[in-house]
């Protein structure tokens, strides 16, 4: 099944410079204590997504450095996600900056379709993206990756071990505790991909494990993972936009309650319980602060969400002053969908599986019904460690 | 005073659960596994991932002696199987 992965390189900075017209001739670090995103110019001088922002800083001592905006990230991404959720029946988000469409049924040819979404998104989002088609994800998104931005290239079927062989082994996901940590590869001499396709499957999971057998497919261009399509969840938003800038915690708080009455009352709601409100401000320079509030168990009450969301808001308000304010109900749920408190009492639930046990005997007569005990959990043989001992209640 | 019930004394029945299972195993002249036979079909080994012995209770008439393999299968399986030193056979086990 044909992918395209539309990819807009150094989304970040992107959508930085759309905001700061200042910023369009000059180097860019976006991030903390490490850089999250920086500009071609800054990548040029040796800074990568990751690299100590103090080292960052030595490299390019002429950037303008900024914080992370990150709701604001995701609020464009979603932007470019509907305008291509107009083209293709399934869109997976992948990372910021990158998705995944499939070619399937559609009419059109591969690379005219990729083109038609490049100009739409740089229609719609003003964001110009390089677009990559290959037959899975991970190729899709190495040849979009390796496009000029507003260019579509395809690779013909087949060929994705071919083109990914010089490729760095960089590229490869690392999973959440990676194991294939560049140096490992690197004290092994492996470089590229085709270096680690042309080992045996057997010896490179030996090394790595599952992770390893992972890399090892994509480097051979096996790639089987799924398109997951966007999950569109219902919500109630509301926003209010205050009369002048203000940094007032009374104010703020006020104008937050307002909006949770009125998207409480809103007719999307319908009635139905909300697992979790997003207070999300625009501040004075253009910047976003949001705060999303779980509530313990799903509530129908707007008096109850507004006392756990102003009690989260106290806990950590805007630092700057708020121009606009916005609230967004998610997880909207029947009243069956209350979330059962974690540490319900034992005796209740003891109460529960007796009373199970009992209609069961009552049922089936000599019901065998056992429960897993602990015999000598430090045992070395496995069988002696736990026993499965007959119910008695 | 306490009436006897006649109920039997005790935690009732028991029963050990992770029991070696045995299994089919071919095997090389170092002995080392080259395929199981899991439901009745033969799976290649195609690493062995982990090696490991255990000794215990040498005192007893019955001592236990195992070898542990942990293996990579060719369909991308982990398992962990032994073989008993005592007896030479070959049984699967979680560890």
């Amino acid at each position: 099944m044909p992918i395209a992965c539309v990819y807009v390189p150094r989304f970040a900075v992107e959508v930085e410079r759309q905001r700061r017209n200042d910023l369009a001739a000059r180097l860019v670090l976006i991030g903390e204590a490490t850089v999250f995103d920086c500009s071609l110019g800054a990548e040029t001088s040796g800074v990568r997504p990751g690299t100590r922002m103090s080292e960052a800083i030595g490299l390019c001592r002429q950037a303008v450095v900024l914080p992370p905006d990150i709701p604001h990230y995701q609020r464009r991404f979603e932007e470019a996600l509907d305008v291509l959720e107009g083209l293709s029946p399934v869109v997976d988000a992948g990372v910021l900056g990158a998705a995944y469409l499939s070619l399937e049924g559609l009419p059109a040819e591969p690379v005219p379709f990729a083109e038609e979404a490049i100009s739409a998104l740089r229609r719609r989002t003003g964001l110009m993206a390089a677009v990559g088609i290959a037959g899975g994800k991970f190729a899709a998104w190495t040849v979009a990756r390796a496009a000029r931005p507003g260019l579509a290239k395809a690779l013909p079927p087949g060929e994705e071990a071919a083109f990914l062989a010089p490729l760095s082994v960089d590229l490869l996901p690392a999973g959440d505790s990676p194991p294939l940590a560049d140096w490992r590869l690197r004290l092994l001499g492996l470089e590229t991909m085709g270096d680690i396709a042309r080992l045996p499957l057997g010896a490179f999971q030996q090394q790595f494990g599952p992770e390893g057998k992972r890399c090892w497919e994509l480097a051979n261009g096996i790639d089987n993972e799924p398109l997951l399509p966007r999950v569109r969840e219902e919500t109630v938003v509301r926003r209010l936009q205050m009369p002048a800038p203000t940094v007032a915690l009374e104010a703020i708080l006020m104008g937050v309650e307002r909006l949770v009455y009125a998207a409480y009352g809103g007719p999307e709601r319908g009635g139905r319980w909300v697992r979790k409100a997003v207070v999300r401000a625009i501040l004075d320079a253009g910047e976003s602060w949001e705060l999303p509030v779980p509530f313990r168990e799903a509530l129908a009450d707007p008096r109850d969400a507004w006392f756990a969301i102003k009690c989260a808001i106290a806990r950590r308000p805007p630092q700057r002053p708020v121009e606009e304010l916005e609230v967004e109900l998610v997880g909207l749920s029947a009243e069956s969908g209350r979330q059962a408190a974690m540490f319900e009492s034992k005796g209740r639930l003891r109460g529960q599986v007796e009373e199970a046990v009992r209609q069961l005997r009552a049922h089936g007569g000599q019901a065998s019904i056992g429960k897993v005990v602990e015999v000598e959990p430090w045992s070395r043989i496995p069988e002696r460690r736990a026993a499965l001992v007959e119910y008695d209640s | 005073m306490v009436t006897d019930t006649g109920a039997a004394g005790g935690p009732g029945r028991i029963r050990q659960l992770n029991r070696p299972r045995p299994l089919r195993v071919e095997a090389d002249a170092d002995g080392r596994p080259t395929a199981i036979w899991l439901a009745g079909r033969r799976c290649a080994v195609e690493a062995v991932l982990e090696r490991w012995r255990i000794d215990d209770e040498w005192w007893r008439e019955r001592p236990i002696s195992r070898l542990y393999y942990r293996l990579a299968l060719e369909d991308g399986r982990v398992v962990t199987v032994y073989r008993d030193l005592v007896n030479g056979r070959w049984a699967k086990q979680a560890y």
